[in-house]
């Protein structure tokens, strides 16, 4: 395997659960105990009632494509190299939108709405990156 | 009504334009002062009259209030800065119609091509570098998924995206201030490469160097001046910080309860509308505000916009100067300039007039899918 080049995450003390998760290939997002309200990427208080007692969890990890995108041209380093690379909005089914990658099928294979589920991508021993796939690839 | 102490006792009494496109000669707070100077000229004010001093910082760090207020030598009631165009005008009509100032200049200058501001960076306030590690840069991949949706949820196709590229080169052709002046038809823009599919180059706004500035005074007052100008008659606002949690976040949602305050305090009906202004930093901009502001149904603007209806000449032209893509990047001040241009007949060449324009419409947005500010101007002659 060659050398990750790409941004790997910046971990710190807000991010630090997911990213751990992720390493044991768990998918987790942020909720709120007092409203329900959950999000992704996280936040240290709950935007909808404003409480402070929130909660990791693991939801199916199961959504649609809301939108995605195609780059042709690169600002990010390691990403030039791999253009045409793709972009999308994942719509989880519990409700939150956050940003994600579809991997496992061909950039014209992608479709708006599509059915996908999460995978790992492991780029080291370290870190592990939660990617999206179409459902049964 | 609403806004009845400001809408009709306010008017754009000056503008001013500096060149646009490379000013490498110019620091960005030069290129401010040289358009300020410019509309205060425009004006016919005194210097000293002026008791309200408005300023957009720009790239790297330029624009500060304290700066631009020493280097013009003013000592005003209020000096802020602003984060954008549609609070510079919109606070300065409030200013203005309550009285606290008579004259509030509101002046933008950038030489953000010249120091090659690239517009990678961040796009969503997702808190630790998420963008980056999954490849998302560039604010114009908001207007990208934009359209992709859009093609799905109405069958959109790239070549209608294309009537607004070829609309605003065919008026940047004519406009003397535009950096782009060579048009081109729709099969020559199926040919641009993409930049974030399903965006061309010329789907994306350019980087430029140039400033705007603009007096408003009351009413009253501007009736003594050489050029008394456009009133504003409408005013619309919304804020909006939800990004993609909004459920309508792909379709500016923003610009819905902007459109209902805007139309709902005012008697100017869409058909008096003689050009609209959008901004446009990315094509797909042009639909939403079509639709959102009531032009057309919701879902239809790409096939409304197609054979000339909103170029100059047709039903509604819109961005009559170019847009940010052909004519300057200068984030929504180029709208109201050209706005009082039209409504003055002052287009500098006679092609790009529209005849007889009497009402006009602007709108602002902070791009993404956040705040968005509206206003309609018409003449009171």
């Amino acid at each position: 395997m060659s050398e990750y080049d790409k941004p790997l995450p910046e971990v710190n003390d807000l991010n630090r659960p997911h990213w751990e998760a992720a390493k044991q290939h768990k998918f987790v997002i942020q909720k709120c105990r007092d409203c329900g309200h959950m999000w992704f990427p996280p936040m240290t208080i709950c935007s909808t009632c404003l409480s402070q007692d929130i909660e990791w969890f693991e939801p199916k990890g199961t959504g649609k494509i809301h939108s995605f995108i195609v780059y042709h041209q690169a600002w990010l380093p390691g990403w030039l190299k791999v253009t045409p690379y793709n972009v999308a909005i994942i719509e989880l089914d519990e409700g939150p939108r956050f940003i994600n990658n579809i991997v496992g099928c061909e950039e014209s294979e992608i479709l708006v709405d599509m059915p996908v589920e999460v995978t790992f991508e492991d780029v080291n021993a370290d870190v592990s990156i939660p990617k999206f796939k179409p459902v049964g690839r | 009504m609403a806004l009845e102490s400001v809408l009709g006792r306010v008017n754009i009494v000056g503008v001013g334009a500096t060149r646009q496109g490379k000013l490498p000669e110019y620091s960005a707070d030069d290129i401010a002062v040289l358009a300020f100077r410019d509309a205060l000229q425009d004006s016919g004010l005194d210097k000293s009259e002026i008791d309200g001093l408005l300023v957009q910082r720009s790239y790297g760090g330029a624009g500060d209030i304290k700066e631009i207020g020493h280097r013009l030598g003013l000592e005003p009631v209020v000096g802020d800065n602003i984060g954008h165009h549609g609070e510079g005008v919109q606070k300065a009509a409030m200013l203005v119609a309550s009285g606290m100032c008579k004259n509030v200049a509101i002046v933008y200058g950038t030489n953000q091509r010249t120091n090659r501001n690239k517009f990678g960076g961040s796009v969503y306030h997702m808190g630790g570098n998420f963008d980056e590690v999954y490849g998302l840069s560039n604010p114009g991949a908001t207007a990208a998924f934009n359209y992709r949706r859009r093609m799905k949820d109405f069958g959109a196709t790239e070549r209608q995206l294309g009537a607004i590229a070829v609309a605003q080169a065919k008026a940047a052709a004519l406009n003397p201030l535009a950096v782009y002046r060579d048009s081109f038809t729709l099969d020559e823009y199926m040919d641009f490469r993409y930049v974030i599919a399903p965006l061309r180059i010329v789907d994306f706004c350019m980087v430029s160097d140039g400033g705007f500035a603009m007096i408003f005074s009351s009413k009253e007052r501007a009736k003594d001046l050489p050029k008394p100008g456009p009133t504003i008659v409408a005013m619309g606002a919304q804020a909006s910080f939800m990004e993609l949690e909004a459920p309508r976040a792909m379709y500016h949602p923003s610009q819905l309860p902007n459109a209902k305050m805007l139309w709902g305090n005012t008697d100017v009906k869409h058909k008096d509308i003689d050009a609209l202004f959008v901004q446009d930093a990315y094509t797909p901009n042009v639909f939403s505000a079509l639709e959102n502001y009531g032009f057309c149904e919701f879902g239809t603007a790409h096939e409304w916009a197609q054979d000339g209806r909103i170029e100059l000449g047709g039903e509604l032209p819109v961005n009559v100067h170019g847009g940010q893509n052909r004519f300057s990047y200068m984030v929504g001040w180029h709208n109201t300039h050209d706005a009082v241009i039209q409504l003055r007949n002052e287009a500098m060449e006679r092609e790009r007039q529209i005849p007889n324009a009497n009402t006009v419409m602007v709108t602002v947005s902070t791009g993404h899918w956040q705040s968005t500010w509206s206003m309609i101007y018409r003449n009171d002659r």
